[in-house]
């Protein structure tokens, strides 16, 4: 699974440093919208605004927490 | 009179009303005068200062208390390169600047060299006097900035919320959405905003339920900088019907020059509306919008040459196509000139095209328009490598030399890019493409 968000998230935005400790603060609104607009439409879930807290953008394994549990929630 | 004295009779007239709101932390009027005036003691005076734009009250004690100081505010991109911030500074020692010159801001020019324009005291307050006229800019309005304060657009909303004595609220911008609906949560009768359209197609994919919850505490929102589409205009009139939504014509040489509210039943797309009272528009022969007015920069710092070209006659003649219909209202066509629009950013394609060529394994490139959900518009580049290069090694090159809005959002490999025959890049081939 995270294998599979990384590689689709280093594809679509290439300048982001997913290897970062704090994901947020290296990206723009755009970045941000993308990365709901891609998981969503990839893994069949509802992300929106709510969803895009810097708690759940800290790191690629909070962003596989958020997708597990939307998931999970289905 | 000027931005600062107005803020000095905001403090005797409204001392404890709150100013300004910037996440946990707020000023009323009285600590900001307060506050600007022992900023100052710390700054140059009748000099040029170029200073990063954070998105904080710290900017804002920076940029009134520079003013007071009689020198001449010069903000720039908070992401901007170190070496393009000294580039700046050293261009602008040479500089003999326009008496009256109150800021320099820079836009971006369609050689890709950023053009540094001077707006007087007597613009800014000009500017801000249209905005309260055409869009009701009340006392008990609040007016979340959203955008970055080194662009006219948010940097020029300070004005109307000083002359009226309202509050304005310093968001981050749209990356955190959350803090823009918190915004509308704290105790002011009415919310305004400015958005650029990419950022209302944010609101409308990510939060469209959550905005309706607010529309009853949303005055207005206006949006400008770019092309909005016909869609987002409709889906917004119908999330919020009570609200004034604004489409603008306006420039950091021209200030505010037309607003149209297209919830007015009709909602036509491309409209800018009836021009502004302190500004007049021309149509010229080749179906340019030339702009006169109170509102007009004073030049471009540094380049008589460039400001003849643009400024003849106290007359700014742009290089947008448009033309003014059957009832008054200005309508825009388009560009006259390469420069790219992203999200409301303008990029010269020459400029990023030039980074990307002085990478060793880039043979040739062109940056040109692509569709984007989002943004409208976002930049594209075609390139033919000499070796082997990631789409990642390329970006993260480009990001190192310029601000990340210039950063091309798709890459496309290509054996070779179309010239014309006398070997210029041949753009219309990619617009038409």
């Amino acid at each position: 699974m995270k294998q599979k968000i990384l590689n689709l998230l280093e594809n679509e935005l290439p300048t982001v440093d997913w290897s970062s400790q704090f994901l947020f603060s290296e990206m723009d609104s755009l970045a941000v919208t993308t990365v709901l607009a891609i998981l969503s439409d990839k893994f069949g879930i509802t992300l929106d605004s709510e969803d895009a807290t810097p708690k759940n953008f800290m790191t690629i394994d909070s962003l596989v927490n958020l997708v597990e549990s939307k998931l999970n929630a289905k | 009179m000027k931005l600062e004295d107005y803020l000095k009779q905001d403090a005797e007239l409204y001392p404890d009303k709150v100013a300004v709101v910037c996440g946990d932390n707020s000023l009323t009027y009285s600590e900001l005068w307060q506050q600007s005036v022992k900023t100052a003691e710390s700054l140059p005076k009748g000099e040029i200062v170029v200073f990063r734009a954070t998105q904080d009250i710290d900017f804002m004690l920076k940029y009134f208390a520079l003013h007071l100081n009689g020198s001449v505010a010069v903000p720039v991109e908070r992401d901007l390169p170190e070496k393009n911030l000294q580039e700046i500074v050293e261009f602008l020692k040479l500089c003999q600047i326009s008496p009256d010159t109150a800021d320099i801001l820079f836009t971006t020019g369609t050689i890709g060299k950023k053009k540094g324009v001077m707006i007087s005291h007597r613009a800014i307050i000009g500017n801000g006097e249209n905005v309260i006229e055409a869009q009701g800019f009340t006392q008990d309005s609040a007016f979340i900035i959203t955008g970055p304060l080194n662009h006219i657009a948010s940097l020029s909303k300070f004005v109307p919320v000083l002359i009226q004595g309202a509050t304005v609220i310093i968001t981050e911008g749209m990356k955190n959405v959350n803090d823009f609906f918190d915004a509308m949560d704290l105790p002011f009768p009415k919310f305004a905003t400015f958005l650029v359209p990419s950022a209302i197609r944010i609101l409308l994919q990510l939060s469209e339920e959550r905005l309706r919850k607010y529309a009853s505490k949303i005055d207005f929102i206006e949006t400008g900088a770019a092309a909005i589409s016909e869609s987002d205009i409709k889906k917004l009139c119908e999330i919020l019907p009570n609200s004034r939504l604004y489409n603008s014509y306006a420039s950091t040489e021209c200030g505010l020059i037309a607003t149209y509210n297209f919830n007015d039943g009709l909602h036509l797309e491309g409209c800018c509306g009836r021009t502004t009272s302190r500004t007049k528009v021309i149509i010229t022969d080749d179906g340019l919008i030339a702009c006169q007015g109170k509102t007009i920069m004073s030049g471009y710092a540094c380049n008589f040459e460039l400001t003849q070209k643009v400024l003849r006659d106290n007359t700014i003649y742009t290089t947008d196509y448009g033309h003014i219909d059957e009832n008054g209202m200005l309508r825009l066509h388009g560009r006259a000139d390469d420069v790219i629009n992203t999200g409301g950013f303008k990029v010269a394609p020459t400029e990023v095209e030039g980074i990307a060529l002085s990478m060793p394994q880039i043979a040739d490139c062109i940056c040109v328009a692509a569709p984007h959900p989002v943004l409208g518009t976002a930049l594209k580049l075609i390139y033919v490598p000499k070796c082997e290069v990631t789409k990642k090694e390329i970006a993260l090159y480009i990001k190192g030399k310029v601000e990340s809005f210039k950063v091309p959002f798709y890459y496309e490999q290509a054996e070779k890019i179309q010239r014309t025959y006398n070997g210029k890049l041949d753009r219309k081939y990619y617009k038409n493409a």
